[in-house]
């Protein structure tokens, strides 16, 4: 029997990290946490770590999906789409600054790499990472290496471009 | 001993050497001590493991409390079908549309009114303004009892009579002839390929199956009965005309498959989910016409050339789809693209319709090998009058398919799954 109590303590703050990158929006990425806790308490699963981030990116991606339905309803609407406008706040301004950056070199990784390295850094393990995306266990390390080694050098180019740009 | 892989050296970073296996973990440590270009290597990794914790850092979320726990408990204690955000978006949508219509309607009318569009006769009833007067409304279609020469005749596919099968009414009685003798005069049934080629079975048929039954002739020249069209072609989504099949029919999907574990199955009895007659023709009362339904040889056979290849799966699977208090018409693995198999759950409805409800995963490799696995199931075409609802469950998600309006399928779907421990 699963100290649920317990676990949700230990893993929602993991899992709103992972949604966050996959949402970009921090209510929302709780929104969605708590519904992958909702289903996992129905659930019950026997391993709530993995079932919960496999709900977690399943519920991220439709999210995704309907981001995407909503953009185009509103380009057509507005005859084209502009980008949210920036936080009042300067703090806020920064830090958008800085998670806008992420996640464009984020998106430079490939699907399955970005999974990987999303899901070992909300704090998933080999064996784990591997049930989730059916890797063999010995490729995970090889696929991190390479996505890290992408979602660097993804940065820096960005850094580099947008320092060249202004 | 070879130099130790990329890979490895990030396993050994991560402190996972030994998801490796033991042995080779050793040889890596081992390794790693006395190999300076290994060491080198490694320093090499770890810069660029630390720079990635590192950027990813600047996209973590700010502080968002957590919320008591208490509260997700008493939200799971809800029913799924009752959830609040996806029901009241949808239930507005709902809302607008009829709002929509019915000033829509309104406006033609009083627009028509104000045109002065009504239909003026003179004498001899012809159209004066070049409105049409409305005809008497039709009568309601009658049931007629087929004669024999058109029974004699085999529907080909494609064929109005094969078309006019769709659209019989739900229920027509018409009193009964007293039973007679059963003589063998041969009754065309609609061909076996109606049914695969409206998505429900394995692909395009080559032949049609004619099925030829025993009917009693007096039941053919005097009263006929008309059961419930029950799963008429129809009634069966579409599937996309280009996926080719690759999985061997007989070929059970993986092991890890999330299905493949037994579940409890003590609400979907064995004999009900193998009905054979799932999808039937017109039974005319007082005779011996057997149902035509999914040619099970084929699909055990594999068609070649066809939409998509259906094995049938073992009932248990399908539990965590089934809709409980609903019959169920078949359960199956179905690929709406090739190489991933999928679960299909086909239901029939209260309406006599049929519910499709499919789960898709999200991961394992066949998923991976697609960037979006959804993409097709979701993209085949959709019937006129049908609704489709996709819902995230488990791990993967829910593709529902009938003849309802969205928010009554979601509801509908919502008990998906709900099964006693």
């Amino acid at each position: 029997m699963n100290d649920w109590s317990a676990i949700y303590r230990s893993v929602f703050p993991d899992l709103i990290r992972f949604l966050h990158r996959k949402v970009w929006d921090e209510e929302r990425a709780r929104d969605l946490a708590q519904e992958a806790f909702v289903r996992a308490l129905r659930e019950e699963p026997e391993k709530p770590r993995p079932f919960l981030f496999a709900v977690a990116a399943n519920l991220a991606r439709d999210e995704a999906r309907t981001v995407i339905r909503r953009r185009r309803h509103l380009a057509l609407l507005q005859g084209g789409l502009e980008e949210a406008s920036p936080a009042d706040l300067e703090g806020e301004m920064v830090r958008a600054e800085r998670g806008s950056r992420v996640r464009e070199a984020l998106e430079c990784l490939r699907e399955r790499d970005r999974e990987v390295l999303l899901l070992w850094d909300g704090g998933m393990s080999y064996g784990e990472i591997a049930a989730e995306t059916r890797l063999a266990r010995g490729a995970v390390g090889t696929t991190l290496a390479r996505a890290r080694k992408r979602l660097v050098d993804a940065y820096e180019q960005g850094a580099r471009d947008r320092a060249a740009r202004s | 001993m070879r130099h130790v892989a990329e890979g490895e050296l990030h396993a050994w970073l991560d402190g996972s050497l030994d998801q490796l296996g033991n042995e080779r973990a050793s040889e890596v440590r081992e390794h790693l001590r006395s190999c300076t270009e290994c060491q080198e290597e490694l320093a090499v990794e770890e810069a660029f493991r630390a720079r990635a914790i590192e950027v990813l850092a600047l996209a973590a979320p700010g502080a968002v409390a957590t919320p008591p726990f208490e509260a997700l408990v008493e939200r799971a204690r809800v029913v799924p079908s009752e959830g609040p955000e996806t029901r009241s978006r949808i239930s507005r949508t709902a809302r607008l549309g009829w709002a929509a219509t019915v000033v829509i309607a309104l406006g033609a009318g009083w627009m028509a009114r104000e045109l002065g569009l009504r239909p003026s006769v003179d004498s001899e009833g012809v159209s004066t303004n070049g409105v049409t007067p409305a005809l008497p409304r039709a009568a309601e279609p009658t049931v007629v009892a087929p004669t024999e020469a058109a029974l004699g005749v085999a529907a080909q596919p494609g064929s109005p009579e094969r078309e006019e099968v769709g659209e019989l009414p739900r229920r027509r009685s018409v009193p009964a002839a007293p039973p007679p003798e059963t003589q063998g005069v041969p009754v065309a049934v609609a061909p076996t390929d109606a049914l695969e080629s409206a998505g429900a079975g394995a692909g395009s048929a080559k032949a049609s199956a004619v099925t030829f039954a025993e009917v009693d002739p007096a039941s053919l020249s005097g009263a006929v009965r008309i059961e419930p069209l029950r799963d008429a072609p129809r009634d069966l989504p579409e599937v996309a005309p280009s996926a080719p099949p690759r999985r061997a029919a007989d070929e059970q999907p993986t092991s890890g498959d999330h299905f493949s574990r037994a579940r409890t199955a003590s609400a979907v009895p064995r004999s009900e989910v193998l009905r054979q007659d799932w999808a039937t023709s017109p039974v005319v009362s007082g005779a011996r016409v057997p149902a035509f339904g999914v040619d099970r040889a084929r699909d055990s056979a594999g068609i070649q050339g066809g939409a998509a290849v259906t094995t049938e799966a073992d009932p248990e699977e399908g539990v965590g789809l089934i809709v409980v208090d609903l019959p169920v018409l078949r359960v199956e693995w179905t690929e709406m693209s090739p190489g991933r198999p999928e679960l299909r759950v086909l239901q029939r409805l209260a309406s006599g319709d049929t519910l499709e409800i499919r789960f898709v995963r999200s991961g394992g490799a066949a998923a991976d090998s697609v960037d979006d696995p959804l993409a097709p199931v979701v993209s085949a075409p959709l019937r006129q009058g049908w609704s489709q609802v996709v819902l995230v469950h488990r791990d993967g998600w829910l593709v529902a398919r009938a003849r309802l309006a969205r928010d009554e399928l979601e509801l509908l779907v919502g008990r998906a799954g709900v099964i006693s421990r």
